[in-house]
Order: structure tokens, then C-alpha cells, then sequence
């Protein structure tokens, strides 16, 4: 079924409907909720937060083709909200030094490769090859310029190709 | 590694861990369980008296009302006693007065489910529904949009789904004015959208799941095309409730000199089915296509039914909804013919069938071309 037809009728409250449609986006909600959270916990928070934002909200939805970058603005809302939180309870530093990526795990290949990454591209890169977003829909949800995602976007191409480089000489040596 | 297999990497599909996966179904649980909470509270809405009140509708259209015998066989049923939000609509489409607004009540023929949808700041509520066996009259109102004047309201797309199959249906927003000077906006701002479904797939539509499915909402133009206004879907599901009755009339005469037999009729509140023997006539029929003229060989059809002589003796006229018909199998004589009446039946009152001869005006027949069939 297609996608806007589910949207069409979760908005009208069909809610196995939309639990099909967020159920499709499981797995690259997981990809951008780890990338800015880290760690497993914080991310399955902010999924559920965002699944219940979601079905809520839908009503406001103005176009059934935004829903995807809606949905993740939402996400990338929720995820930033709970890191807000933990500065607010835990103080900003130790928030930080906790959300190095989830240390004894045994991340899989595409963790890996966002690791080498700034955080500033790691969701330019996110978004442009796991969700297939335009640029001009990156922008409107990072809600920066498109020269900005345009160069970020390069400039993560060219960093994950520099850390490949150096990791390679790495093992070499 | 180059950067394209990093880039392959990045999009490999991930396992999901169980502790993402639990949170995930927490929270569809959870909405799960608010649309059951709200479904009971719409389920539970019931109107006060105050609300069957008409609205001062041009009621210009001429109307036999029958009432099925078996209707005034009331028996208290669960249904007894709850009120329903009567449509304006529907009491128009099939003249209903206000004796036949109690019996059907009381019966549990009708019933106002009141399940609603909002999108796009329009809401549609399943006000009524009437439904015997065969036969569900529905009246949706239809708030936050209005038509200009003199345009006509239409939905793009309507689907009506009963049990698990797509359901024959004749649909339209109701108008309360003249032909020539339609309103479709009543008093209190709102719009009817009545819906007639005639499902033959299942046995009986009382008690059977109906969801119906409304996509965008605008006008219809001069050339009968749809013009959107509003981009949106809205649907309803609820259960059907209504009533199981059906008489059946041995008759069992022959219409004038045919070999055309009438066997019986079955009425039920919303239809009426004749029953014929009909030795099979081969004809040929002159089809009118773009490409020319072409011709088709089928069978003669039963005499045109116009209506029923009453026992008093006036006749009615009868207008039909829909029109079922054909012989029962490849072999058999035996016709059937299924219509749904624009009126609640009452064969009480009926004492014949009257058929217009071949070659009689059947909007309005001479007496002399009128043959009678006594029913009782």
C-alpha cells in the first residue's frame, strides 16, 4: 500500500494504518535517533515520543507527501529535547562525555562509518543517503541554508574519505 | 574501502534492537488503547429528544409511504427506547412520517452511530442509518464545508466497504430545495451526503462491519466533472444495526395473456423482489455504439411494474432506486426481479401489481393499459 494512502488514512484515525506506516520508518528512525543520541535507551525514548507526537499532531499535517520530513523533524525534536534534559539534570559536561558512542558494544558497520564523522555532517549524511532526502527537504528540517547543507554535505563526503584513508594506514602499520 | 561502499554501508539495513522495538509497541499500544476509549465514548453519545426536530424542509416531492405489515409487529427490542438522530435527509428521500420514525426506532431498523472523522477542518458524522437485510439507506452530515450557491457538493471519491468486500452503493449530498433551485446547506450550516447500498455478496447487512471512505470534496461543474477544492480523506467504520423481516405473498397468476407468471413477492421495509415464471423468449437488440449499430441476442423482460393499486383502490406509483434482474441460471425460467424502494413498504395496504402493457407510457399510463395482479 502506498505510503500517502496510509497517511491519508491515519489521519482519519486509522490507527493500524499508522502503525504500518511507522513501522516502515523503524529502522531509519533507529539510524537518526543513535546518530544524535548514541545509545540505544535514549533512542527508543525518543522513537516512542515521536510515534505518539506523530498520531497526535497528524491533523496539522498539511500535505501527506511531508509526512516523512515532518516525522523527522519530530524525531530530531524529541532527540534534542531529551539531550536538554540530561544537561538540565546532569550538567552540560558530563552529559557530553556520556554521549560518546556506547562503549563494549558491538557496533554495527554503518555506526562505524558515522563515527568518523562530525556530528555537523554525520546527519547531512543521514538524511541524504539512508532517507533519500533532497537537499532542499534537509534544509527546511536542519532549517539551514541550502548552500550550508550543500557544503556540509561535501565536506562530510570528503571527511568520511579522509578518515577511511587514515583507519586504512592504521591497520597497515 | 572506497567512499561508495561506505556510502552502501550507511544504508544497509540495521537490526533494530528488542529495547527500541518494546518502546515502539508501548506506544502504539497505547494509541491503540485511546482509540478503543474514544470509540466506546462516540458509541455511548446518544441525542436528547430536543434534537428530532425538523428544520422547516421543502418537502415539494410527491410520495407513496408504505409501511412493511411486519413493521407494525413491534417487539421491544435492545434497540427500543434509544433515540436517533433523525436525518432531514433521509425522512425527505423516503417520506417518512413521524409514526414511522417511532416503529423503526423501536425496532432497531435504525439507528445514529455517530462516528465522526475530522480532517482539513471538515467533519463528517455518520448521523443514520436504515437497513433491513438487503437494503442500508445511510445520512452523513457534513460540517465545515459549504458549496457556493447554485453548485453542487461532491466528494471525488466515495468507498464503502461491507465485511471485507467493496459494496454497490448510490451516493449524493441531499437537495433540500428545488430541482431548478438547489440547496444544499441546511439551517444549521451543515450538508447531507446520503448514501444507498445495495450489498448481494452477503447474506444480511444487519449487523455487518461498514467502513466508508470519503476522498475530496468540491463541485461538479456544467459537464458533470468533479472540481477540487478540498484535498483530504475522511472515514468511518462502525457496525450496522438493523432488522431481519421479510413477507413473502404467494400470487401465482399470470399477467393478462402472457405465459408470464407472477409466483410470489417478498417485501422487506427498503425492497421488494418479484419472483416470475417466464418461459425465455430470444429477441434480438439493436445496441448503439460510436463504431455503428450492432446487434445482441437476449431475452424478452417482464411487463414494466408501475406501481400498486391500493386497497382503497387509488394507485401509486412507485420509484424505484435500483433495479436488480435476470433469470435465477442458464436454464431455468424462473425471473427474478429486485428493486429498492424510495419508500418504507407497506403491503397491508396493497390489494395488486399493476404492470403497463407493452407499448403504454410508463411515466403515465392510461388506465386501459394498466393490467392488474391481485396479491390477495
Amino acid at each position: 500500500m502506498e505510503k500517502q494512502n496510509l497517511v491519508k488514512r491515519a489521519k482519519c484515525g486509522d490507527e493500524e494504518a499508522f502503525v504500518q506506516l511507522m513501522d516502515a520508518q523503524t529502522e531509519n528512525m533507529y539510524k537518526i535517533a543513535k546518530s544524535i543520541l548514541r545509545n540505544d535507551a535514549d533512542a527508543a525514548d525518543a522513537m516512542a515520543e515521536t510515534v505518539l507526537t506523530c498520531w497526535e499532531k497528524l491533523g496539522t499535517l498539511k500535505k501527506d507527501s511531508y509526512f516523512k520530513t515532518w516525522m523527522i523533524r519530530i524525531l530530531m525534536n524529541k532527540c534534542y529535547d531529551l539531550i536538554r534534559e540530561r544537561e538540565r539534570l546532569l550538567g552540560k559536561d558530563q552529559v557530553q562525555e556520556q554521549s560518546s558512542w556506547e562503549k563494549g558494544y558491538e557496533r554495527a558497520e554503518w555506526e562505524m562509518v558515522l563515527q568518523f564523522l562530525d556530528e555537523k555532517y554525520r546527519l547531512i549524511l543521514l538524511l541524504y543517503y539512508v532517507e533519500n532526502l533532497k537537499i532542499r527537504e534537509i534544509s527546511q528540517i536542519l532549517q539551514l541554508p541550502l548552500s550550508t547543507v550543500k557544503t556540509r554535505l561535501a565536506r562530510g563526503r570528503r571527511q568520511l574519505a579522509d578518515e577511511l584513508k587514515q583507519e586504512e594506514r592504521r591497520e597497515k602499520s | 574501502m572506497s567512499k561508495q561502499e561506505n556510502i552502501r554501508k550507511l544504508q544497509e539495513r540495521t537490526e533494530v534492537p528488542s529495547v527500541v522495538r518494546e518502546k515502539m509497541k508501548q506506544a502504539y499500544d497505547e494509541i491503540r488503547k485511546k482509540e478503543r476509549a474514544v470509540e466506546q465514548k462516540e458509541n455511548r453519545v446518544v441525542d436528547s429528544p430536543q434534537d428530532r426536530r425538523t428544520h422547516g424542509i421543502s418537502w415539494k416531492k410527491a410520495g407513496i409511504i408504505f409501511v412493511a405489515a411486519t413493521l407494525f409487529m413491534i417487539t421491544v427490542t435492545a434497540a427500543a427506547g434509544v433515540y436517533v438522530r433523525w436525518s432531514d435527509g433521509l425522512k425527505e428521500k423516503l417520506q417518512i412520517t413521524e409514526k414511522q420514525e417511532q416503529q423503526l426506532e423501536a425496532e432497531g431498523a435504525t439507528e445514529t452511530s455517530g462516528t465522526s472523522c475530522t480532517s482539513q477542518g471538515i467533519t463528517i458524522t455518520a448521523v443514520q442509518s436504515i437497513t433491513d437485510q438487503k437494503i442500508s439507506h445511510l445520512a452523513f452530515s457534513v460540517k465545515g464545508y459549504t458549496a457556493r450557491e447554485g453548485e453542487q457538493p461532491a466528494f471525488e471519491t466515495v468507498v464503502v466497504t461491507v465485511g471485507k468486500e467493496e459494496a454497490d452503493y448510490a451516493g449524493g449530498f441531499q437537495n433540500f430545495g428545488e430541482r431548478e433551485a438547489p440547496v444544499y446547506v441546511k439551517n444549521d450550516g451543515t450538508m447531507e451526503y446520503l448514501l444507498m447500498i445495495d450489498q448481494k455478496t452477503v447474506e444480511t447487512l444487519k449487523g455487518k462491519k461498514i467502513q466508508v471512505m470519503f476522498e475530496n470534496l468540491g463541485t461538479v461543474d456544467s459537464q458533470a466533472q468533479f472540481v477540487p477544492d478540498i484535498q483530504g480523506s475522511w472515514k468511518l467504520e462502525w457496525a450496522l444495526e438493523g432488522v431481519e423481516q421479510e413477507e413473502s405473498i404467494s400470487v401465482n397468476q399470470k399477467i393478462a395473456d402472457t405465459d408470464t407468471t407472477v409466483k410470489k413477492i417478498e417485501i422487506t421495509p427498503l425492497s421488494l423482489t418479484i419472483c416470475y415464471d417466464m418461459p425465455r423468449k430470444k429477441i434480438i437488440e439493436q445496441i448503439y455504439e460510436d463504431e455503428g449499430v450492432s446487434t445482441r441476442e437476449t431475452y424478452e423482460e417482464p411487463w414494466f411494474l408501475y406501481g400498486f393499486r391500493m386497497k382503497d383502490g387509488t394507485v401509486r406509483k412507485l420509484e424505484f432506486q435500483s433495479q436488480e434482474q435476470g433469470y435465477e441460471d442458464e436454464r431455468s425460467d424462473a425471473y427474478t426481479v429486485t428493486y429498492a424502494t424510495d419508500q418504507i413498504m407497506e403491503n397491508e395496504e396493497i390489494a395488486g401489481l399493476l404492470y403497463v402493457k407493452p407499448g403504454g407510457n410508463i411515466q403515465e399510463p392510461e388506465e386501459e393499459n394498466l393490467v392488474e395482479i391481485a396479491v390477495k
